[in-house]
């Protein structure tokens, strides 16, 4: 979209908006609408100066917006109403409200805005889908947890190293982002506050009531590893480096990655299978090597 | 603005609203005599792309101008049919309004954020109201940033064909491909576009963070019908199909737990259990029991405790190597 489109579409809903919101400061709107205020003002200046054609003063658009910056639409000539949603706008609202309604805690209005919009803009296919949740019996189990503030009891298989652990854990709500899908909640064993992927979920129980643990907010700290990858194992970029430091002739990639875990690290090296290698820190690639060897060791005899 | 100079933002906002405000059609000669900002263009030809150029962004914004026809066919005007441009009333509730918010935040920086503000906009305009907060409410996140996503999303749509440069992991240099887009995919943090490849002539998954420059939509329409939704999905889920292959696994106590929720049976997790775990195919299968370390040992098939058996001494050795 050009600049000069980019702005129509903006002072086309500005009118509208404008006359819902009467009495509304220059600088409310223009953060609402994600815009400096000068950059308003010229806008208002703009809508001021058009209208129908002859262009006296009663075939102009009116706005009042010398009075302490606030502003009053007096005539919007035939720009009282908005643009009916294109497309992509009521499609993004249907995805997002359609991704809310599936998830734990999602109000009722969630499912009544979304059938309204669906019926009032006539797009039932949007095209775009987030992955459902695969474990619906668990995402229900923890629906029921989180209205009833109950604990919730689990068995739960860490995603680096597969380690299970029995947890109690103090719901607070779901998230998700990109189909991913998380239980965020202060788990009692790790005195922190800890993500759970729905789908590393061993065994679930709602358990009894809880009274909140309060608790200070801490951020892991990462730490860093360059690792080289081969063709074969260039995927790694994709999903998980910060970004490739360095794109060798031979083809092997060297990239850093983000490491929250060493074990998490450990586990991706040793499904590579040799086509990537960590360089660094030594420590990292020493664990590699010795967790390689601890497997071998029943493949030892015959 | 200087004097004389009419900005163009100001030449097509009067061109709509002049539009608009008659349901008769306007000439193009009434429309660049009347409007400000056509005049003193040097020659009827410009003038005459210089209106082009404005109708064609104005309706690429989505603004219906009509072309009207007079009795033999010509061009009689133009005009933009109120009840096609306003959006119908619609009355939502203030728990309404604050959930599409909501909604609308989901898409953060994403492509599709701009969109999801102006269409938030458009509503609080049409069903003004007192803003309300929920204090609970799931939290939700679509990251998509690649622009393809708007154009694939069009083509679908509009049920037509497309055309993108596209590099997989294991290609060293992008290659062009035309394929019928079924859907786009958010899964497990990453976006992925479905589809009918012709040049393989078989459906194939792309990862949209692999498409190299713009996705052009064709005149060309789709051939083949489009599947279900739950088809699409599954596709990139990548779930076991019946054909697959299988291994039996030892898992230790505690531990293995990957293998364990993609077993056959159920095991107690807290004990040593033979299990069985089937994938796709045999290299996502020695990928999944590698990553197990030493939790997971190969029973049978002999195959697969080979591969597991090699490529584990491939990256131990790999890494004990010392670097140069």
């Amino acid at each position: 979209m050009s600049a000069a489109g980019e702005r129509i579409t903006r002072l086309l809903a500005l009118v509208p908006w404008l006359r819902a919101h009467e009495d509304i400061t220059i600088a409310q709107a223009a953060e609402y609408f994600g815009i400096t205020p000068a950059q308003l003002e010229k806008d208002l200046w703009l809508l001021v100066v058009c209208g129908v054609p002859g262009y006296g003063p009663d075939q102009l658009i009116d706005i009042d917006f010398w009075d302490e910056g606030r502003i009053r639409v007096l005539d919007p000539q035939t720009l009282d109403a908005p643009m009916r949603l294109a497309f992509e706008e009521a499609a993004a609202l249907i995805v997002a409200l359609r991704l809310l309604a599936q998830l734990p805690g999602a109000p009722d209005a969630v499912h009544t805005a979304l059938d309204t919009l669906i019926a009032a803009s006539d797009v039932e296919e949007t095209g775009l889908y987030v992955a459902q949740d695969p474990e619906p019996l668990v995402t229900a189990e923890i629906k029921r947890a989180i209205a009833e503030s109950r604990l919730i009891r689990l068995q739960y298989a860490s995603g680096s190293t597969g380690e299970i652990t029995e947890r109690l854990v103090e719901p607070q709500r779901m998230l998700s982002t990109d189909g991913r899908h998380l239980l965020i909640g202060y788990c009692r064993q790790a005195e922190a506050e800890r993500s759970f992927r729905i789908d590393r979920i061993v065994a679930i129980e709602a358990a009894e009531n809880f009274a909140r643990t309060e608790y200070p907010v801490v951020e892991a700290e990462p730490m860093y590893a360059t690792c080289l990858l081969d063709p074969d194992a260039r995927w790694v970029a994709d999903v998980h480096a910060d970004g490739v430091v360095d794109e060798g002739e031979d083809g092997r990639w060297r990239v850093r990655l983000t490491v929250f875990d060493p074990a998490w690290l450990v586990a991706l090296m040793l499904r590579l299978r040799g086509s990537a290698e960590v360089i660094d820190p030594p420590h990292l690639r020493r664990m590699v090597a010795d967790a390689a060897d601890d497997a071998l060791a029943s493949y030892a005899r015959e | 603005m200087t004097a004389g100079r009419i900005d163009r933002t100001e030449r097509l906002l009067n061109l709509v609203v002049c539009l608009m405000s008659t349901r008769y059609p306007v000439s193009r000669e009434r429309i660049v005599d009347m409007i400000p900002g056509y005049a003193g263009t040097p020659s009827v030809s410009a003038l005459e792309r210089m209106f082009e150029r404005d109708k064609d962004e104005l309706r690429a914004l989505g603004i219906p101008i009509e072309t009207v026809l007079d009795a033999s066919g010509d061009v009689e005007g133009y005009r933009i049919p109120s009840d096609r441009y306003r959006m119908e009333p619609i009355q939502f509730t203030a728990n309404e309004r604050a959930a599409i918010a909501v909604a609308a935040r989901v898409w953060q920086e994403a492509i599709l954020g701009p969109a999801a503000n102006q269409a938030v906009r458009k509503i609080q305009a049409i069903s003004p109201g007192p803003d309300v907060e929920f204090d609970q409410m799931p939290i939700a996140h679509l990251t998509a940033s690649d622009a393809a996503v708007l154009a694939v999303m069009r083509a679908i749509r509009g049920r037509r064909r497309v055309r993108m440069d596209y590099q997989g992991p294991q290609d060293d240099a992008p290659r062009t491909r035309e394929l019928d887009p079924w859907g786009i995919v958010a899964h497990e943090g990453a976006w992925y576009l479905v589809g009918f490849d012709h040049g393989r002539s078989e459906p194939r998954v792309f990862r949209t963070s692999r498409i190299v420059g713009s996705v052009t939509v064709t005149a060309q329409d789709q051939t083949d019908p489009r599947p279900a939704t739950e088809d699409i999905r599954k596709r990139v889920r990548r779930e076991p199909h019946e054909a697959g292959t299988s291994a039996v696994i030892r898992v230790q106590s505690g531990s293995a737990g990957g293998l364990r929720l993609l077993a056959d049976e159920s095991s107690d997790p807290f004990s040593v259990a033979d299990i069985t775990v089937r994938a796709e195919n045999d290299d996502l299968l020695i990928s999944h029991i590698s990553a197990a370390g030493a939790a997971a040992e190969v029973l049978s098939p002999d195959g697969v405790r080979d591969a597991v058996r090699i490529g584990l001494e491939r990256a131990r050795d790999r890494h004990l190597r010392a670097l140069s």
